[in-house]
């Protein structure tokens, strides 16, 4: 077999590039509503494109902010090709929170803080949330297991993730 | 504000909660590089330098053991194949991350195919030797044991020929009330379908594939074969324009003056995309001295891409309201979602989709009405929305909205004005029988599936349903439709699937055109050719018929196009009439009553959507700080402050738009205050904060709001209520633009 040419040197290093944005990237897809499978695929395809074009590596944010609005492009044009419309504006603002709170590490400061600050809340409260996304029990599953109607269990998860968030932009903004 | 509503902390939520965490995909990525580019090599200077094949070649990946690949084509570099798991994901990606691959995969699948079509070929030639004809006449059928068989004739051999000549009684006998259900007597079915009907999914795919946009069965594209005329648009636009002035002229009416070019671009504007057009929109076309500059805007807004995505949500919201309500899936109780039909519309009006298709794609919908879902299809939430335990809601609307007749009042008794009986609306609200709605409470999603119908009584599988008379005596009826062509009897979805034989028939149907011409044009011109316009018979015949039917019959032959038909109608010449009647026209008053002429433009209040979208417009609401999700839910509350759903089997909607909420919307709504903002992304800030005269900026914001400059008199009061702020001061400009937001002449379509 012919050995294929080598590309030219530009002192860059794709497997630090992998290695170093590929969690951000697959955690931004999931937040996208990407299923992990689809998360994998999409994260593999974001590198590829990315590889395939000049590409500098400014600094750590610019890298993974580029990155991210390639995994977006990949991500629309996969829903638009199955019939979806993803609405532009949403995502704009959904970009804008990420960037605030995961701009830069992938991920890793918010899922620490998250650790932290769940341990705020009540028992009910943290209860109500490990049913909801441990167990992906329903709303109203959850208003039965904790004796409280529908629309208690919907203001209590609500309240709560209110305090994460608050607490988290704390912790990260410290 | 919902429990799902931060996709973001949810998404770590349920990473922290033990769920998926980033895998390392190092390897797989790499080795997929180094392989496309064994392939394709990089261009000198693009491309990173490492000897990242060499990584690649060297990593082996734990969690994927390699697959031995087909030596069709020898791959360059051993691409690590996905895992088990990951078998039912996208093809398509793993084709263009493995490019060595995927020469192999359609060697193997093509050889697998090829197997497995000469086995279904040998066995069933080896069971049944005549199958091949019956296959070739009528397609197969799989029976219950997965094995091939023709599809077999009905016991009896009457067939109900298609006939235009009326409904069918000979399908239905009386029985008395008490009797039981199983000792009725039916005429016995047809015992085949038209092969035209049977045959429709020659192309292979399933046609139960609403939610495959791609797919337009062969039938919905064979009105080559009814002779229907193609005329040019010029000839078009001649032949409305000829059938007016004759009817002018036989009632002694002359026609309004031509409206201004402002006035003809505020209307299209408005129309075509639903909102008022920008001072420069407006200020470049009343400028542009070329002949054909209406036709170029009417393109512009239809087909040009800067207009695409909001006529695609124009006509999406229109179409909603119509089939839905503007009430339909506004709550969290709805078990169909407004987004979702939305969605789909948005998506078929942009790819244009030809209209008999997309009610097609909407009768014969199936799937999941939530996003994400693998059966997820937007069209469903139509009959979700329609959907009562017996389906008469469905059959009220699908015959209102699509076949222009209201059959509503023959649910219970013979219509009082039309030929309509109770038989035939029971014989069409057969169709929906097999129609169910699974929800799934894990998710919330409703699924709108098709389910045998055993019928209402017999237990059997010819799916009959019941109805009570006046005078107490009880009916069978089976599946027929209005112009009296009926189907197979059976209940059973794999022998008969009665949506999709109905969406089939209303597709084809001549009412589909004649409906949705009298639709679009009463949306143009302001009245349709009968009122109401869903309401198409003798007893309510339209005002203009030969024009009524030639522009249907001209809407099915261009393909059911309603880009076409938009252009035809905006090009005519009573869009482009004044507004103002003359001493010649008074008679044309259909507000009064009389039949329209349309030989003037009817004035209109703009409908509720379009006054918000004018209002966000001039508001600059895209780029001033608020987001899509924020802008629907404000439009959406709007909206609901001026709909009362009336909640009854028509699913009627009361308007209140002339309303003290509308006024008091105006005087200080959201939307109004945001258009008051003198910051420097809206209108009104721009415009103040500009070099421009006092003067020039009044003509501006009277522009912007009523598309016309001031007259000498309103330039005057202009001014003055600038002075009495101070000329500079903004407040002087906020008074100014409030008033006129507020004027009746800024609501006013004319």
């Amino acid at each position: 077999m012919k050995p294929a040419d080598k590309p030219a040197s530009t002192g860059f290093d794709p497997a630090r590039l992998i290695e170093n944005h590929q969690a951000g990237v697959w955690r931004y897809l999931r937040a996208l509503g990407c299923d992990p499978a689809l998360a994998d695929d999409l994260t593999q395809e974001t590198f590829l494109h990315v590889l395939r074009q000049p590409f500098e590596d400014y600094n750590v944010a610019a890298t993974a902010s580029y990155l991210r609005r390639s995994a977006l492009n990949i991500y629309i044009t996969l829903q638009r090709r199955n019939g979806r419309v993803v609405a532009v504006e949403d995502v704009e603002k959904f970009d804008q929170t990420w960037t605030a709170w995961a701009g830069s590490d992938s991920g890793d400061n918010v899922v620490e803080a998250l650790r932290d600050c769940l341990k705020l809340l009540t028992e009910r409260a943290r209860l109500a949330l490990e049913m909801r996304f441990r167990d992906d029990r329903s709303r109203s599953e959850i208003a039965t297991a904790l004796e409280i109607t529908e629309h208690g269990a919907k203001n209590l998860m609500q309240r709560a993730k209110q305090q994460l968030r608050a607490c988290i932009d704390e912790k990260l903004n410290r | 504000m919902t429990d799902r509503d931060d996709p973001i902390l949810d998404a770590f939520l349920r990473e922290v909660f033990g769920g998926p965490k980033p895998p390392n995909l190092s390897g797989r990525i790499l080795q997929s590089w180094a392989a496309q580019q064994v392939q394709a090599p990089p261009t000198e200077g693009s491309l990173p330098t490492n000897p990242v094949w060499q990584q690649a070649a060297s990593f082996s990946e734990p969690q994927a053991p390699p697959v031995q690949v087909p030596t069709v084509v020898p791959p360059p570099v051993e691409v690590v194949p996905r895992t088990i798991a990951a078998a039912g994901r996208s093809v398509e990606i793993r084709r263009k991350n493995s490019n060595s691959a995927f020469p192999s995969i359609i060697a193997v699948s093509g050889l697998a195919l090829l197997m497995a079509g000469a086995s279904v070929w040998v066995r069933g030639w080896t069971s049944n030797p005549s199958a091949k004809n019956h296959v070739a006449q009528h397609g197969e059928k799989k029976n219950g044991t997965g094995t091939s068989s023709p599809v077999k004739p009905r016991v009896t051999p009457d067939v109900v020929a298609k006939s235009n000549d009326g409904p069918k009684k000979n399908n239905v006998v009386a029985i008395d009330k008490g009797t039981s259900p199983n000792k009725v007597a039916v005429t016995p079915a047809p015992n085949k379908l038209p092969d035209d009907r049977r045959d429709f999914n020659s192309n292979g795919k399933s046609p139960n594939s609403a939610n495959s946009n791609s797919v337009r069965p062969d039938f919905l594209a064979a009105n080559s074969q009814k002779n229907l005329p193609t005329s040019s648009e010029s000839e078009i636009v001649a032949f409305i324009n000829n059938t007016l002035r004759t009817a002018w002229k036989e009632k002694g009416v002359m026609p309004s003056a031509d409206a201004t070019d402002a006035e003809w671009c505020r209307r299209t504007f408005l129309r075509l995309i639903g909102r008022i057009p920008k001072v420069e929109e407006l200020n470049r076309f009343v400028e542009d001295r070329s002949a054909g500059k209406r036709q170029a805007l009417v393109d512009q807004l239809v087909s040009g891409e800067t207009y695409a995505e909001e006529y695609a949500a124009n006509w999406a919201s229109i179409w909603s309201n119509i089939l839905i309500g503007r009430n339909g899936g506004a709550s969290d109780e709805a078990q169909q979602s407004r987004g979702g039909l939305l969605q789909y519309l948005r998506q078929a009006f942009h790819q244009n989709k030809p209209y008999n298709q997309l009610v097609y794609e909407l009768i014969s919908a199936t799937g999941s009405n939530k996003p994400g879902e693998r059966d997820y299809n937007g069209a469903v939430n139509f009959l979700l929305a329609n959907q009562n335990d017996k389906g008469t809601l469905a059959t009220t609307r699908v015959s209102r909205v699509f076949l222009g007749s209201q059959l509503h009042c023959a649910q219970c008794h013979a219509h009082p004005t039309n030929d309509w009986n109770q038989e035939q609306f029971w014989q069409l609200n057969a169709f929906f029988r097999q129609m169910q709605v699974d929800r799934d409470k894990k998710t919330g999603a409703a699924r709108l599936v098709n389910r045998d119908f055993t019928g209402e009584g017999s237990g059997k599988s010819d799916g009959e349903i019941y109805f009570e008379q006046q005078d107490g005596k009880v009916r069978v009826a089976y599946p027929v439709f209005i112009d009296g062509t009926s189907i197979p009897h059976s209940g059973s979805v794999e022998e008969v699937n009665r949506r999709q034989e109905l969406a089939k028939l209303v597709a084809q149907s001549d009412n589909l055109s004649q409906a949705v011409v009298n639709r679009v044009w009463a949306h143009f011109l302001g009245f349709g050719f009968t009122k109401p316009i869903d309401d198409i018979s003798a007893h309510n015949a339209p005002s203009h018929p030969v024009l009524l039917e030639r522009l249907s019959k001209e809407f099915a032959g261009h393909g059911y196009d309603l880009k076409q038909l938009m252009k035809w109608m905006t090009m005519s010449e009573a869009f482009g009439l004044s507004s103002k009647m003359s001493g010649q026209n008074r008679v044309d008053m259909p507000d009064a009553g009389t039949l329209p002429l349309f030989s003037h433009y009817y004035s209109r209040q703009m409908q509720a959507e379009e006054l918000f979208q004018s209002l966000e417009m001039l508001a600059n609401a895209r780029k001033n700080g608020t987001t899509a999700g924020e802008r629907e839910k404000a439009k959406q509350a709007f909206l609901g402050k001026l709909t009362k759903n009336n909640a009854n089997d028509e699913g009627a909607e009361e308007h209140i738009f002339q309303s003290i909420p509308r006024s008091l919307f105006m005087v200080n709504g959201e939307i109004t205050q945001r258009a008051l903002l003198p910051n420097h992304e809206s209108m009104l800030g721009k415009v103040a904060e500009s070099n421009l005269s006092p003067e020039a900026k009044i003509e501006h914001l009277f522009l912007a709001a009523l598309s016309r400059k001031p007259t000498k008199r309103e330039l005057t009061s202009a001014k003055a209520v600038l002075a009495t702020a101070g000329e500079s001061s903004i407040a002087g400009f906020q008074d100014l633009w409030w008033v006129l937001l507020n004027s009746n002449e800024f609501i006013l379509d004319h």
